[in-house]
């Protein structure tokens, strides 16, 4: 339900497991699927976000309330006495802090991510999926992303042989 | 919840990130679903897209010339001599340039190959001393 509140547009997101939460509009908008909706005037109800339960939809909108650009009333106060680069600098650490999570929250974050169209933080789950895999060896990267070897041993033999400048 | 459940187009995009192609290889060979994403030719495009071949150096009259050290896709200091060996001057980086270390073959071979497409090519005539086979360049 869009309601006004305190001259802030409130948006209501739906999680499928029946929790509903409450978010500015600007908040919302970090998503550029939501902005697509609130755009079309397709937000009047609830919007009802599948795929992404309550847990992760909770994180992605701390993620968001974090993320918004400064521009609003509390926003315009912050902006003025911090300066840009150190605004940037605490967002590195506070991301850095965010991502701290196993790994099924990560991928769900990822997929959450890619459905609600945030850039930002689709880089950061993604990057640091990347920072996993590069530099470690096979076993790790499999441990890492819990994949399951279904090649044959002969098969893996070969990849191995035919690119062992991968495998130093 | 493995990373396999992420749909395919979304974990193209993750590892287009990924810094090496070494790196690529690696990832593709955890399991078949990986690899058969990263064979693809649409996403080997993309990859190669987004890192370049590094450029080894120039050809002209006088023969080879490497990249100096200063460039980051500068050459190992020491000149292959053979394309056989284990380790190509700059593995996985898809261009492998091999000079003739004695200096009275006036021709230097230069051999390209690219791991990732697995398709190689000469670019001057190969003398007796230097094979040149895809197979040699990748392994």
């Amino acid at each position: 339900m869009a309601t006004r509140e305190a001259g802030k547009k409130m948006i209501m997101l739906k999680s499928p497991d029946g929790m509903e939460f409450e978010v500015e509009e600007a908040v919302a908008m970090e998503s550029q699927t939501i902005r697509k909706m609130i755009e079309d005037d397709c937000a009047d109800t609830a919007i009802l976000i599948p795929n992404i339960n309550s847990k992760i939809l909770s994180r992605v909108i701390e993620y968001c309330n974090k993320h918004v650009p400064t521009t609003g009333a509390t926003g315009a106060a912050a902006s003025d006495t911090v300066a840009p680069a150190a605004l940037a600098e605490d967002l590195k650490i506070w991301d850095a802090e965010f991502i701290k999570v196993n790994r099924a929250t990560r991928f769900n974050l990822i997929q959450a991510a890619s459905y609600l169209n945030i850039k930002g933080l689709l880089d950061l789950t993604s990057q640091t999926t990347i920072d996993t895999i590069s530099d470690n060896s096979l076993e790790e990267i499999r441990s890492f992303l819990s994949t399951k070897n279904d090649y044959l041993p002969e098969e893996e033999q070969t990849i191995r042989r035919e690119n062992q400048w991968a495998f130093q | 919840m493995a990373l396999t459940a992420i749909p395919n187009e979304l974990l193209a995009d993750i590892f287009l990130r990924l810094p090496t192609p070494e790196d690529l290889i690696r990832a593709s060979a955890s399991c078949v679903s990986f690899c058969r994403l990263v064979a693809d030719r649409t996403f080997l495009r993309r990859f190669r897209k987004l890192h370049p071949l590094p450029l080894l150096g120039f050809i002209d009259y006088k023969g080879f010339h490497p990249d100096v050290p200063p460039n980051p896709s500068a050459p190992a200091p020491t000149p292959q001599t053979s394309t056989s060996s284990s380790s190509p001057p700059l593995p996985g980086t898809g261009l492998c340039g091999t000079s003739a270390s004695s200096s009275t073959d006036p021709v230097t071979p230069v051999g390209g190959s690219d791991p990732s497409s697995r398709r190689w090519w000469c670019a001057t005539p190969c003398t007796g001393s230097i094979s040149c086979s895809p197979r040699s360049l990748m392994t």
